[in-house]
C-alpha cells in the first residue's frame, strides 16, 4: 500500500510543480499595439510591429505575401501562391507547419510568430492552444468579396502597407465590377461544379467557389446546400438539370466517359455539350480570384467553350 | 437429543412473479445435521437453498437464524454463519488455489488489515479438504474434483458454521463423490457443523446424510431423520419411480435398486 | 510479494524514463541542461500538458478495461470493445451539435455528458448481455460490438450534417493529444486519481465477485451495489478518456491482460499497477506518434493498435490454458 501511494503523491507533486511553472513560464510579451475583432468574432490584439508571421491555410498566406512577403516565416504544405511565396518555400525562407487540420504546434512556437492567422472555425481547434499560450491568433474567413475588402484592408493596416493593400484592391474590383457588368443582363445559368469525381463532391452556399460562380453569372445547383462542400447524388443533378457543368483539371477521364455513364444524358448540359475546366488554384486565390472568376465567365457564355468539349463520336 | 435448533423456517411461501414455488415450508434444522434436498428438477431445491442464503427474501412466513430473523443480519455478518458452494463458476481468471480460498476470508477481514491470520485459516480450510498441495496451482487447471474441493474450502475458510452446497458432486469422478461427503459428513460430526446439501445420488443421501428434505413442486413431502423418511412410498410418490430398500446384512446400511432390475 | 515490489521498481523507472523521452523529443530536441526560451514555452505549454494527459488518458482507460474484466468476468472487455467509448463520443457529440455546451467555453459540460453518454451505452450491454441473469462472454461482444457500431455511425452522421461552424466543435475530441494544452489537461488530473482510488478501495469486494454473484452475496458482499459502483466508475473514466482525446483502442485490452499474467488476478495489485502501466504505455505511444512522421503526427490509436494487437495476439495463443478458454 505504501509504495503506491508514495508513487501517486510523486506524480501528484511533479503535476503541481509543473503547473505552477506554466504559470511563470512567460508568453511572449505583446508590444501595445491594436485591437481589432476578427470573422470569428474574437477580440485579437496584435503588437504595432509585426514582423514574423505564420499563416495556417493557403488564401491567408496569399494575402500576406501579396503585401509583403518577407514577413511570412510559416505557412502550410499546401501553399503554393503567389509565385514569390513558392519561391521562398522552395528557398526554405518558409518553414512548413503541416497541413490546415494537422499544423504542429511546436513548429509553430518554434518559429516565434508575432502573429498567427487562421482560417475559419475548423481551425479552433489548434488556435485555441496558441490564444492560451499568449499568442495573436487572428482568423480571417473571406467567402465573398465585402469580406476580402476587410480582411486585405485589415491586413493591410497591420503590415504598415496600407497603401498597396488599397491598390491591389482598387484593381481587383474594377476587373471584377468588369465582369459582372458583362454577365448583368444575361439570363443565370444553372451550374453544377465539380470537386470530386468518386464519390461525386460539390460546393454549397458557404464556399467561396459558389460565390465566384455567382459573380460570373451562374447559379450553383445546389446553393441550398449549408456547407462547403458535400457529397450528391447522380439522381439529384439529374433532377436539378444543370445548362453548364464545371469540373476540375484532373477529371478528365472521367468527363470522357461521361455519356457511357448512365444518367448523364439526361443532363441539358451533356445534351449540349457545355462543359468546362477550372484549374483548383482558380478556385483556391482569394485576392487573385480575377482569373478565375474570368474562366468560369467565358465558360457560362462565351460562344467558345473553354477546355475540351466532347468529341463528337461519343455523342 | 437436546441439540440446538440453529436454523427455522416457519410458514415459507415464496413465488416468482404470479408462479409459486415454495409453499407452506416449516421445519428446523439441528447443530450437526447433515440435511440433504432431494426432489425432481424444478422442485425448488434451489430456491430454497437461496433463501436460507438470504440472496432472495420469502414473500411469507420467515426464516429464523439462532431465534433471530435472516433479513435482520447484515450481509457480512450473516456470511459469518453461513457459506455457499455454488455450481461450479467458469473462472476466467488465473487466480490460484490459494487465492481463490482466501477469498472466503472476506467476511473477517477489515479493509486494510493485514494478511497474516488470513493465511492460517486459508492453509487450514485446504488441509481440511486435502488439497493444500494445490496451493500454488492455477486453479482452472485442476480436475473437477479438485476444484470442487477447493471450492469447498473457499467456503471452510469463512469459518461458518453452516455451509450450504448446491449440487456438490455433480459431474464428479466416484472417489471425489465419496471424499466430499465424507469430509462434509467430519465437518458436521467432529465440528457440530450444518450441511444442507441438493442431492441427487439417493444411495449418498442415505449412506451419509441425518437428516433429508423431500420436496414435490415446492411443497415438502416429507421431513425427518433418514432412515425414517427416505423409503419406498415416499421415493414412488416424489420421483415416481418405484425403488426397492436393501440393507447391508454387517453394517445395517441401507440402498435403493429400482424394481425392475430385481429379478 | 517480491514480484510485485519489483512490478512496482519497474513501472517506476519507466514512467520516469517515459516522461524525459515524451518532453524532450519533438520537432523540437529538447534537452533539460540548455534550454532556450522558446523551447521552456514548448516544454512547459506544450509537452508537459501533452504528456499529463496521454499518461491520465492511458491510465484511465486501462484501469477501466481491468473493471470491465472483472465487472464481466472476461478477459475480453475493454471499453472499446463493448462500445462504451462510443457511447463517450456520441454524448459529448450529441450536446455539441444540440448546443448544451462548447468546447470552446466549457470544456467540463462537454466531458459531463460524454459521461452521460457512456452510461446509456453501459446500460444497453448491460441489457443484451445478459442471458438467464449471467453474462455471456458471446452476447456480451456482440452487444458491445453492435452498440459501438450504431453510437459511431451517428456520430458519422452528425459530423457530415454539421454546418461548418458545428463541424469545427465536433473535430474537438476527435482525436490524439495533438492540441493538449492545460485547460483540458487539468480534467484528467482531477478526475483520474479520483477513480484509481475509489477503484482501489473496493477492490477486494470486486475479487469475491469474481466468483460470481450469488457467492458472493453469500461471503457478505453487496453485489449489486459494488457492479453498479464499477460500472459507472469504468464509464467515467472511459468518458473523460475519450472526451479528452477521442476514441483510442486496446489500451484497456492489453495493458490489464499483460499485468494480470505477470502479476495475477488480485484487484488490490492489479488496478494500480494496471493504471500506471497503462499511462506509460500510451506515453510512449504518443511519443512514436510524434516522431514518426514528423512534421504530421500520426493517430495515437493506430499507433496503440500497431504496437498492441500483435502482442495481444501472441498472448492469446500463448496463455489460454490459464484462462480455461
Amino acid at each position: 500500500m505504501d509504495d503506491k501511494l508514495k508513487l501517486f503523491l510523486r506524480a501528484v507533486r511533479r503535476a503541481i510543480a509543473a503547473l505552477i511553472l506554466a504559470v511563470i513560464a512567460c508568453p511572449p510579451a505583446a508590444a501595445a499595439g491594436r485591437s481589432v475583432v476578427d470573422d470569428l468574432g474574437f477580440q485579437v490584439s496584435i503588437p504595432e510591429v509585426v514582423t514574423r508571421i505564420v499563416s495556417l491555410v493557403p488564401t491567408n498566406s496569399e494575402m500576406v505575401c501579396l503585401l509583403d512577403c518577407s514577413r511570412l516565416v510559416g505557412g502550410t504544405r499546401y501553399d503554393r501562391f503567389p509565385e514569390a511565396l513558392a519561391l521562398r518555400v522552395r528557398q526554405r525562407q518558409i518553414a512548413i507547419i503541416g497541413g490546415g487540420f494537422d499544423a504542429n504546434l511546436e513548429k509553430i512556437v518554434q518559429l516565434a510568430p508575432a502573429l498567427i492567422i487562421a482560417n475559419g472555425p475548423s481551425q479552433q481547434k489548434i488556435a485555441l492552444p496558441l490564444k492560451r499560450m499568449g499568442y495573436p491568433v487572428l482568423s480571417l474567413w473571406p467567402r465573398d468579396l465585402a469580406g476580402l475588402k476587410k480582411d486585405f484592408s485589415l491586413l493591410g493596416e497591420i503590415l504598415d502597407r496600407k497603401g498597396k493593400a488599397r491598390r491591389i484592391l482598387d484593381q481587383v474590383e474594377k476587373g471584377f465590377l468588369a465582369i459582372v457588368n458583362k454577365a448583368k443582363g444575361k439570363p443565370r445559368k444553372r451550374v453544377y461544379l465539380q470537386m470530386w469525381s468518386d464519390p461525386l463532391i460539390t460546393v454549397g452556399n458557404t464556399s467561396f467557389p459558389q460565390w465566384l460562380l455567382e459573380a460570373a453569372g451562374g447559379t450553383n445547383i445546389f446553393e441550398d446546400m449549408p456547407f462547403d462542400s458535400g457529397q450528391v447524388g447522380l439522381e439529384s443533378i439529374i433532377r436539378r438539370d444543370p445548362e453548364v457543368l464545371i469540373f476540375l483539371t484532373g477529371q478528365e477521364s472521367f468527363v470522357q466517359q461521361l455519356t457511357k455513364r448512365a444518367g448523364w444524358n439526361a443532363i441539358r448540359a451533356v445534351q449540349r455539350s457545355h462543359i468546362c475546366f477550372v484549374d483548383e488554384s482558380d478556385l483556391n486565390r482569394r485576392v487573385q480570384f480575377l482569373g478565375g472568376l474570368a474562366r468560369m465567365h467565358d465558360c457560362l457564355f462565351s460562344a467558345e467553350r473553354v477546355g475540351q468539349a466532347i468529341s463528337s463520336e461519343s455523342r | 437429543m437436546g441439540k440446538k435448533t440453529v436454523i427455522h423456517i416457519q410458514d415459507l411461501f415464496f413465488s416468482y412473479e404470479e408462479n409459486p414455488v415454495l409453499q407452506q415450508l416449516d421445519f428446523s434444522i439441528q447443530e450437526g445435521d447433515l440435511l440433504a434436498l432431494v426432489g425432481p428438477n424444478g422442485s425448488g431445491k434451489t430456491t430454497l437453498l437461496k433463501i436460507l442464503l438470504g440472496i432472495l427474501s420469502p414473500k411469507a412466513g420467515r426464516v429464523l437464524l439462532d431465534n433471530k430473523p435472516l433479513q435482520s443480519y447484515a450481509p457480512k455478518e450473516r456470511a459469518k454463519h453461513i457459506a455457499y458452494v455454488s455450481q461450479q463458476p467458469a473462472l476466467n481468471f488465473p487466480l490460484t488455489a490459494f487465492e481463490l480460498v482466501a477469498l472466503g476470508r472476506y467476511p473477517h477481514s477489515g479493509r486494510f488489515k493485514a494478511a497474516k491470520p488470513d493465511a492460517a485459516a486459508v492453509n487450514e480450510a485446504l488441509k481440511l479438504t486435502e488439497t493444500i498441495h494445490l496451493r500454488e496451482r492455477k486453479f482452472s487447471t485442476l480436475s473437477g474434483g479438485e476444484k470442487q474441493k477447493v471450492l469447498i474450502s473457499r467456503a471452510l475458510a469463512q469459518s461458518a458454521r453452516i455451509l450450504l452446497l448446491d449440487e456438490p458432486t455433480l459431474h464428479l469422478d466416484l472417489y471425489h463423490q465419496i471424499q466430499i461427503l465424507k469430509i462434509l459428513k467430519e465437518l458436521c460430526v467432529e465440528r457440530s457443523a450444518i450441511v444442507v446439501a441438493v442431492l441427487h445420488e439417493l444411495n449418498l443421501v442415505s449412506l451419509y446424510a441425518d437428516k433429508v428434505a423431500m420436496l414435490r413442486r415446492g411443497i415438502i413431502h416429507a421431513f425427518g431423520p433418514v432412515r425414517e423418511v427416505l423409503n419406498e412410498t415416499n421415493i414412488k410418490e416424489v420421483f415416481g419411480v418405484a425403488m426397492a430398500a436393501r440393507e447391508e446384512s454387517e453394517s445395517g446400511a441401507r440402498y435403493f435398486i429400482p424394481r425392475d432390475r430385481l429379478a | 510479494m517480491k514480484r510485485i515490489l519489483l512490478g512496482w521498481i519497474v513501472i517506476s523507472c519507466s514512467l520516469l524514463i517515459a516522461f524525459i523521452l515524451a518532453l524532450s523529443i519533438g520537432p523540437v530536441w529538447i534537452s533539460f541542461l540548455d534550454m532556450s526560451e522558446t523551447d521552456k514555452l514548448i516544454l512547459f505549454s506544450l509537452r508537459l500538458p501533452r504528456s499529463l494527459s496521454a499518461f491520465f488518458v492511458g491510465g484511465g482507460l486501462a484501469l477501466a478495461g481491468a473493471i470491465f474484466q472483472g465487472l464481466f468476468r472476461n478477459p475480453l472487455a475493454d471499453s472499446y470493445l463493448l462500445g462504451i467509448s462510443s457511447g463517450a463520443s456520441l454524448g459529448a457529440a450529441a450536446a455539441i451539435v444540440l448546443g448544451l455546451a462548447s468546447p470552446l467555453a466549457n470544456f467540463t459540460a462537454v466531458s459531463l455528458f460524454s459521461f452521460l453518454g457512456a452510461l446509456s451505452a453501459l446500460c444497453l450491454v448491460f441489457y443484451f448481455g445478459r442471458k438467464n441473469g449471467e453474462f455471456s462472454v458471446f452476447r456480451l461482444l456482440l452487444a458491445g460490438l453492435g452498440v459501438g457500431l450504431f453510437f459511431s455511425s451517428i456520430v458519422a452522421v452528425f459530423l457530415l450534417m454539421a454546418q461548418e461552424e458545428l463541424k469545427a466543435l465536433l473535430f474537438f475530441f476527435l482525436g490524439g493529444f495533438a492540441t493538449s494544452s492545460w485547460d483540458t489537461t487539468w480534467v484528467s488530473l482531477a478526475c483520474v486519481p479520483i477513480g484509481v482510488l475509489v477503484a482501489c478501495t473496493f477492490a477486494r469486494e470486486l475479487n469475491v465477485l469474481l466468483l460470481g454473484e450469488e457467492t458472493a452475496t453469500s461471503s457478505g458482499v453487496r453485489a449489486g451495489r459494488i457492479q453498479a459502483l464499477y460500472a459507472i466508475l469504468a464509464a467515467f473514466l472511459t468518458s473523460v478518456s475519450v472526451s479528452l482525446a477521442g476514441l483510442i483502442g486496446f489500451v484497456g485490452l492489453i495493458v490489464p491482460h499483460i499485468i494480470r499474467i505477470i502479476f495475477g488476478a488480485d484487484h488490490r495489485t492489479l488496478f494500480p499497477l494496471t493504471f500506471f502501466a497503462g499511462g506509460v504505455f500510451l506515453v510512449l505511444c504518443d511519443t512514436i506518434a510524434r516522431i514518426v512522421m514528423e512534421p504530421s503526427e500520426l493517430p495515437v490509436g493506430i499507433v496503440t493498435s500497431l504496437v498492441g494487437v500483435p502482442l495481444f495476439l501472441y498472448l492469446l495463443c500463448k496463455e489460454t490454458s490459464d484462462y480455461g478458454l
